[in-house]
């Protein structure tokens, strides 16, 4: 076993949080070992698909089926796999999992992880999340409020770019937005009927972590509208670490980057009570290799995380590093999905849209706000995404059926069409959890992990309500061929995995503290999704960017009481 | 294509060239039938006979634009169906091939366009009673089945072909910017976008 070099800082993986420690523990000063699992990725250079169309592929972007065999539980999403940016997510024969129950883990192994892929979806969390839990008994409370990550969402968002429309809900507080996208005409229609049929409800265009201005970034302009963003965009029109955090870790000079080094464990000795570095299996030579650091921060992201923790095994912690609670690897929650109303729409044919708008609709939550008439069967509530355009061309090809009519009609644009999906918050339940399995390792001999979590009484509850809202404000608004959508799919499939190493006023009940801190084991920090001690209804990939900065600004105080 | 034009001019328009052109002499026909000048992988002679003429009827040549043979959509069928179907799908492929040409009833080399036309008329034309009343005939619900599936592979194919999706459809690789809500005209001169 190699012993090799000393770092102030080691960072646990390179997506959305792990960009952000990035960037932060390298600005300020400290000398940062970035460590990645999977291969690098650099910006631009290494997007081979980013300006190819349909006919560039050979099967217009559709997999093999000898393809498909490695991507079986990656495709259970219905989008990942598509030729045009399945090379950003894993291959499941040689990254194996276990089901005690379906979980959908869609992962990416790479330099920038899944920060290259994701939604892009920004929404600031209010205190109707962070009280949730204290006020309706369930499981435990955050040790923080909106106010304490509040400037800190400030801070992200001005450097990332978000655009949308400031709203003025307590809900969902308005940010510091670039300018908002358009509407769609149908989309229009819906927000203008909705604002004269609910008092309670409105709809706004998606928050999107996208530039729409023409303010600076460094080495990165504006959108493009070429909604091709998950296979890594020339423009940086979107957010991504590639783009972004990790060149501006890497312009201080401070950043270590080390791609194919998989984390197998945290080393905590046990005079020092604190953690001194980690082992590093090498994923191509399988070398093993120790980085020893005075803090370290876990962003692996949720599951991953916990995994590492769970391995870091010692005297003082033999069930897993910051375990005394029990509670490492349980409350696994993601949000639940896919229930809603699909329609269609006469009118608007002779309307239209420039550009490939990569952003839906935002309907944000109204159902448990605290008031009496907001009040439901099940506790917190959804909001919708969703979006409406042009495409249908279904009726038209049954009708005109085959010959000369039918290929003129295929080449204009199609009937317009409009999806309200809700995103439902999932509660935190301790018997949900992912555990690891020794008796079955991968390649690098380490344990897999196992699933058991499953949507529970509520969730199911409150899908009954986001199927029945949705045709009803589409059914005011004069859409016609309403179709109720309910896939409830498995927990995973939102891609939101969280909640595996939760924050908490005491160690106890909770991992961490409230500065993202393992309690017990203050020099390891973790910002990744793992943290989360509920889940909201909003995408959260804005609230790790924040509380990881807020956790890199803490750390870097602290670590001046820290000897090597 | 210059074996095309070769066959052309000998007034042999139904082929099918499995690796030389001195195999020309499989060619036989008095119709106006597509040429087939390629060796494909996944379906038999008969079988790919059968797919290219249905698909030229579904997307036809006409004056002003170009045609499913033009963009090559048996072609891509055939590759398509080897390496992408599922096995489920390929089997339903073969089997409903199968059940189209037993309901040709005649032998393929004597098929004239009338008869695929008839057939396309029979299936893809029906009101929605005839086509609840294929349901009770697993024969005209396996012929009916492929056949829409065979027309949405092809509109599939033929839109996102090189050719139409570039210079048919309205192309806009780099928008640089989005209008919501504009006049059909004004957005995309009234086609509906390739990308």
């Amino acid at each position: 076993m190699n012993s090799s070099k000393n770092y102030d800082a080691i960072v646990i993986g390179t997506g959305i949080s792990g960009g952000w420690a990035a960037k932060e523990l390298c600005e300020k000063g400290l000398k940062t070992l970035v460590l990645e699992r999977g291969r690098m990725v650099e910006h631009i250079k290494d997007y081979p698909t980013m300006n190819m169309d349909p006919w560039d592929f050979e099967f217009k972007g559709q997999q093999t089926q000898e393809e498909a065999q490695h991507q079986l539980k990656q495709a259970r999403t219905g989008y990942v796999t598509n030729k045009a940016h399945n090379h950003f997510f894993i291959d499941d024969l040689k990254h194996p999992y276990n089901e005690t129950k379906r979980f959908d883990w869609i992962r990416g192994y790479q330099v920038g992880g899944r920060s290259l892929v994701w939604g892009r979806q920004s929404y600031r969390w209010s205190d109707l999340d962070f009280e949730g839990n204290k006020k309706d008994g369930i499981a435990i409370d955050w040790p923080i409020r909106y106010k304490d990550i509040a400037p800190w969402y400030d801070y992200v968002e001005e450097y990332i770019g978000v655009s949308g429309e400031k709203l003025g809900l307590p809900q969902l507080p308005d940010g510091i937005f670039e300018p908002q996208m358009e509407l769609t005409c149908v989309e229009e229609h819906l927000k203008k009927n909705i604002s004269e049929n609910y008092k309670d409800r409105v709809l706004t265009i998606g928050r999107t972590a996208h530039i729409t201005s023409d303010k600076p970034y460094e080495g990165r302009t504006k959108c493009q509208f070429r909604d091709r963003c998950m296979r890594g965009c020339p423009f940086g029109g979107y957010f991504s670490s590639n783009s972004c955090t990790l060149p501006a870790a890497y312009k201080t000079e401070n950043m270590t980057l080390r791609p194919n080094s998989i984390v197998s464990e945290i080393i905590y000795d046990d005079k020092l009570k604190r953690a001194t570095g980690v082992k590093v299996i090498d994923a191509e030579t399988k070398e093993v290799l120790v980085f020893n650091s005075k803090i370290i921060f876990c962003c692996a992201s949720a599951i991953a995380t916990a995994s590492i923790l769970l391995q870091s095994k010692s005297n003082r912690f033999p069930n897993g590093m910051g375990n005394d609670s029990g509670e490492l690897g349980h409350n696994l929650m993601d949000h639940h999905f896919k229930a809603g109303a699909t329609a269609k729409f006469d009118g608007f044919t002779d309307q239209y849209y420039k550009g490939r708008r990569a952003n839906g609709i935002y309907i944000p939550r109204f159902r448990n706000l605290g008031d009496e008439a907001s009040k439901q069967k099940f506790l917190r509530g959804y909001g919708y995404q969703g979006g409406g355009g042009r495409g249908d061309l279904s009726e038209f090809i049954a009708e005109a059926g085959y010959g000369a009519e039918l290929k003129t009609g295929i080449l204009k644009p199609g009937g317009w069409g409009m999806t309200l999906m809700g995103f439902g918050e999932c509660l935190p339940y301790h018997d949900n959890k992912m555990t690891l399995d020794y008796e079955k390792l991968d390649d690098w001999g380490l344990p897999t992990i196992t699933f058991d979590a499953e949507w529970k009484e509520n969730e199911w509850e409150m899908r009954k309500d986001m199927i029945s809202q949705a045709e009803a404000m589409l059914e005011k608004a004069g859409f016609k061929d309403i179709k109720p959508m309910d896939d409830p799919g498995a927990p995973g499939l939102g891609i939101h995995e969280m909640g595996t190493a939760r924050m908490g006023h005491d160690p106890k009940t909770s991992v961490l503290n409230e500065n993202n801190q393992i309690h017990t084991c203050k020099n390891v920090y973790v910002t990744d999704g793992a943290c989360m001690t509920s889940a909201a209804c909003v995408n959260p990939s804005l609230t790790y960017m924040a509380l990881t900065a807020r956790a890199a600004a803490h750390a870097a105080k602290e670590i001046k009481n820290i000897k090597a | 294509m210059k074996r095309r034009e070769v066959l052309k001019g000998l007034g042999l328009s139904l082929g099918f060239v499995v690796a030389t052109p001195s195999l020309i002499s499989l060619l036989q026909s008095c119709n106006k039938t597509p040429t087939i000048n390629w060796q494909p992988a996944f379906f038999d002679k008969d079988q790919i006979v059968v797919l290219t003429n249905l698909v030229d009827l579904i997307l036809p040549k006409t004056t002003d634009l170009p045609g499913a043979l033009d963009v090559k959509v048996p072609q891509f069928i055939d590759a398509y169906a080897k390496e992408v179907a599922n096995p489920d799908a390929q089997k339903n492929y073969l089997e409903g091939l199968t059940a189209i040409i037993k309901e040709l009833n005649k032998s393929v080399s004597n098929l004239k366009s009338s008869d695929y036309d008839a057939l396309l008329t029979k299936y893809l034309k029906a009101n929605s009673e005839a086509q609840e009343a294929f349901k009770n005939n697993p024969a005209e619900t396996l012929v009916f089945g492929t056949l829409t599936s065979l027309r949405s592979l092809s509109i599939w194919a033929y839109k996102t072909s090189d050719e139409i999706g570039k210079n048919v459809l309205a192309y806009l690789p780099l928008p640089g910017a989005y209008k919501g809500c504009l006049s059909l005209q004004e957005a995309s001169g009234g086609k509906a976008w390739s990308l």
